[in-house]
């Protein structure tokens, strides 16, 4: 408060201007809270009309495979020990490699493309075994369900014993990245048809049943926490054998190369 | 007669009068050129909801979860600004949160450019990855600062013609207001003139004033 001094110069007239002036700022701040608190509260109510529109535009909760979840696990014939991965190769007794991919993700294309061939070599003549651990994670970044289904046909194929054969027959007819083709089940029973003897009234059955779904499933989620040796996987392709990564990729070169990888896997197993 | 002096002692400050004058119109300009960018975002993205999810998820910044969430509501909430800045009410919290979000999306695709991702930014629809040599992103940026400048514009000058706020608030912002008009404003003005021979939302005298 002011003085006593300075109180008496003021004027009546002044004083009461004053006052009104105040009074009017007092009003002015209570519109302007009540209008930025309508401004706010129009764009929330709007945000959650989009949620809720979104949401019933899009019916997650039903779906083939949600249904096929529903129905009793069943898992592919002569998994490894561990119920997820499924193993390739001549010796059992091999020390594993584990390889983690996913039939819509393009770089594991091109990985099987290039390396491929020399870790089926490996594999064949009894140093390693492979053992694929099929992750479906694409489908929750890109939308759709191809990499789900693919797992589920490659599942299949595993039952019929030639999972290795639809594998590669897969990934050497991987659609583009934005393209959900393998969510055909039709197509995947199409290039089924490339690996001789594979296609049979239970295949067939068993892809378009999604009959291991729940196999799928339990893959995913074990790749979502998977770790080789302390290093977490963080997406695919990865590989690791004994507790060892093995880089498929050279940073800021590209693919590595044949023998590169092949000296990575030896002194891991040595 | 006889040629008198005006009696406006505020002609000699000439171009600050013309910016009183004409700040209101730009701010109208750039209040409906950005309602319209929102309204045409949030149309395009709203049409398809599954697609504004797909765009956000591109990004790679969002956890699963809220992607769906945060791709459904934004192009409402798109939507909602366009609607406050046509009718123009609380225009500066609008434009300062038109400028928010805009902040957010540059924010979002100079990421993806830092981090190498391909993607289309989906800011009119669409979105998602897309081949690497299929990007834009320095077109991208540079429009949405385009469309950020009208955000500032409006937060600088939010008094504007034709606005639920000049109908609200007839008194003047600070920067509309005659400098010697301060020290009277409660007096003499409110007393003799009042607001009633005024336009809404200017100081402007309606006509010639007698005393």
């Amino acid at each position: 408060m002011s003085s006593k001094n300075s109180e008496g110069k003021r004027t009546a007239r002044e004083r009461m201007a004053q006052e009104r002036a105040r009074q009017q700022a007092l009003d002015k701040r209570r519109r302007v809270m009540v209008i930025a608190g309508a401004v706010v509260a129009v764009l929330v109510v709007v945000a959650i009309i989009g949620v809720v529109v979104g949401m019933s535009k899009t019916n997650k909760k039903k779906g083939p495979w949600k249904d096929a979840l529903a129905k009793p696990f069943s898992a592919p014939a002569n998994l490894s020990a561990d119920g997820l991965g499924v193993p390739v190769g001549s010796n059992p007794n091999a020390p594993s490699l584990i390889m983690y991919e996913d039939f819509r993700c393009p770089i594991c294309h091109e990985v099987e493309k290039a390396l491929g061939p020399t870790l089926r070599q490996m594999a064949d003549a009894g140093t390693i075994k492979i053992d694929y651990h099929i992750a479906s994670f694409l489908d929750g970044k890109l939308g759709g369900n191809g990499s789900k289904y693919a797992a589920n046909a490659a599942g299949c194929a595993q039952n019929a014993g030639k999972f290795a054969q639809y594998h590669d027959t897969l990934f050497a007819n991987q659609p583009d990245e934005l393209d959900d083709k393998f969510a055909s089940r039709s197509y995947l029973l199409d290039l089924a048809g490339k690996v001789d003897g594979l296609r049979s009234p239970t295949f067939d059955a068993c892809v378009n049943d999604l009959s291991v779904a729940g196999w799928v499933n339990k893959v995913e989620d074990a790749f979502q926490n998977a770790k080789i040796g302390d290093t977490p996987v963080t997406g695919t392709p990865t590989a690791g054998i004994n507790g060892k990564t093995i880089d498929l990729i050279v940073k800021g070169r590209g693919l590595a190369t044949p023998d590169e990888v092949r000296a990575q896997i030896q002194a891991a197993i040595k | 007669m006889t040629a008198t002096a005006t009696p406006n002692g505020t002609a000699s400050a000439g171009s600050l009068t013309s910016l009183r004058k004409v700040a209101p119109w730009i701010g109208l300009a750039a209040r409906l050129g950005l309602a319209f960018v929102w309204a045409f975002a949030g149309w395009e993205k709203a049409l398809d909801p599954d697609q504004a999810a797909y765009a956000v998820r591109g990004y790679d910044v969002l956890p699963d979860g809220l992607v769906e969430p945060v791709g459904y509501a934004l192009p409402y909430l798109e939507l909602g600004l366009a609607l406050l800045l046509v009718v123009g009410i609380g225009t500066r919290l609008v434009a300062s949160l038109s400028a928010l979000l805009l902040l957010v999306f540059i924010a979002g695709i100079a990421q993806a450019w830092a981090r190498g991702l391909a993607i289309d930014c989906g800011c009119f629809g669409g979105g998602g990855p897309v081949e690497p040599d299929k990007t834009a992103y320095l077109e991208e940026i540079l429009r949405d600062c385009g469309f950020m400048l009208l955000a500032i514009w409006l937060i600088l000058f939010p008094r504007t013609r034709l606005s639920a706020d000049a109908w609200l608030f007839p008194e003047e912002p600070p920067y509309l207001r005659d400098q010697d008009d301060e020290d009277e404003r409660w007096t003499d003005e409110d007393e003799y003139r009042g607001d009633a021979n005024r336009n809404p939302g200017t100081r402007e005298p309606k006509g010639p004033e007698i005393t």
